[in-house]
């Protein structure tokens, strides 16, 4: 792969991604806030506990994933039709799947964990690893370990990387609408994610595999 | 009202293309693109808008106070302008306007 991604996230980490006078950031073509991990991790975990035993323990986690679809589709969505995008990674991408690539670099510049791409077939599957997974580290940190992954919104992340490229065509600059989005995230042969192995369940880290819906 | 993302209009001023995305019940983006590279006058103009939060030969961020932050890949002409909150969208749109005029000049 052509991606340089020590260079990503050094290029990243040197954009100066703060706070302006009126709170906002703007990066990437977004408006973004600096969020408090915490903050979502016990609003998430709240809204999971609340409902073990109540039989909607599937619908409160298939919510949360597609908190991390709609993430996935406007955030990362956003930063590879950016300038900045253009600028720092875009010279170095060779391939289609370097588009993925350089994606997961420049979300290593984020905080979120490290993550690492452990095998993409093209137009198939994405398996990634995560280290030091925020979700997982603040539920280990809060609770007991846990008997399931907890990790929603990376594993709505992995899916929509794969459905921006490869149901969608994030290369092409497409506007990102609430229609395109709709496009990508309900079609017959959209990608979804699953969390195979979580650090918050003793696992040594986080894996996510994203595939075809069959 | 246009959703997030929506492209709410899209025109010419001279060779710049200028593209208007719905951003928020605020704001709109404006992408500014025009042949590539950006001139060496044309960024001058860029960088004196502000205070440069990044530059460097391929990006150059300028934040300019109260007014939007321009965020510049030369070697692909695109210019990006980004409000601010406080002001009102037919600011924003002189503000993103008077951009793609000195980019028609230079």
């Amino acid at each position: 792969m052509a991606i340089d991604r020590d260079a990503v996230v050094s290029a990243v980490s040197g954009l100066g991604i703060a706070g302006d006078e009126e709170g906002m950031i703007s990066a990437f073509g977004l408006y973004l806030t600096r969020h408090m991990s915490d903050y979502y991790n016990r609003i998430s975990f709240a809204a999971a506990r609340r409902m073990e035993g109540s039989g909607l323990e599937d619908d409160v986690r298939a919510l949360l994933v597609e908190a991390g679809h709609v993430c996935a589709f406007n955030t990362f969505g956003g930063i590879m039709k950016s300038a900045e995008w253009d600028a720092v990674v875009r010279p170095m991408i060779e391939t289609r799947e370097d588009w993925i690539i350089g994606m997961v670099a420049v979300i290593n510049a984020f905080g979120w964990g490290r993550w690492e791409v452990q095998e993409l077939v093209a137009g198939e599957s994405l398996k990634v690893r995560v280290e030091d997974s925020y979700e997982a580290c603040g539920w280990l940190r809060d609770y007991p370990t846990s008997d399931s992954p907890r990790c929603y919104l990376a594993c709505g992340g992995v899916a929509g990387l794969m459905n921006l490229l490869y149901v969608g065509d994030i290369t092409t600059g497409p506007d990102l609408t609430e229609e395109y989005y709709l496009q990508l995230f309900r079609a017959g042969k959209r990608f979804e994610a699953e969390e195979l192995s979580c650090l918050a369940t003793g696992a040594p880290h986080c894996e996510f595999v994203a595939k075809r819906v069959e | 009202m246009a959703g997030h993302g929506q492209l709410v209009d899209e025109f010419e001023v001279g060779p710049v293309q200028v593209r208007v995305s719905h951003s928020c019940a605020r704001r709109d983006v404006y992408e500014l693109s025009t042949s590539p590279p950006l001139s060496e006058a044309a960024m001058e103009w860029l960088r004196g808008r502000g205070v440069a939060k990044v530059d460097s030969p391929a990006l150059l961020i300028v934040e300019v106070a109260g007014v939007h932050q321009l965020t510049v890949a030369p070697a692909l002409g695109r210019v990006v302008a980004m409000p601010k909150l406080a002001t009102e969208r037919p600011e924003q749109r002189e503000a993103a306007m008077a951009v793609a005029r000195a980019l028609t000049a230079s």
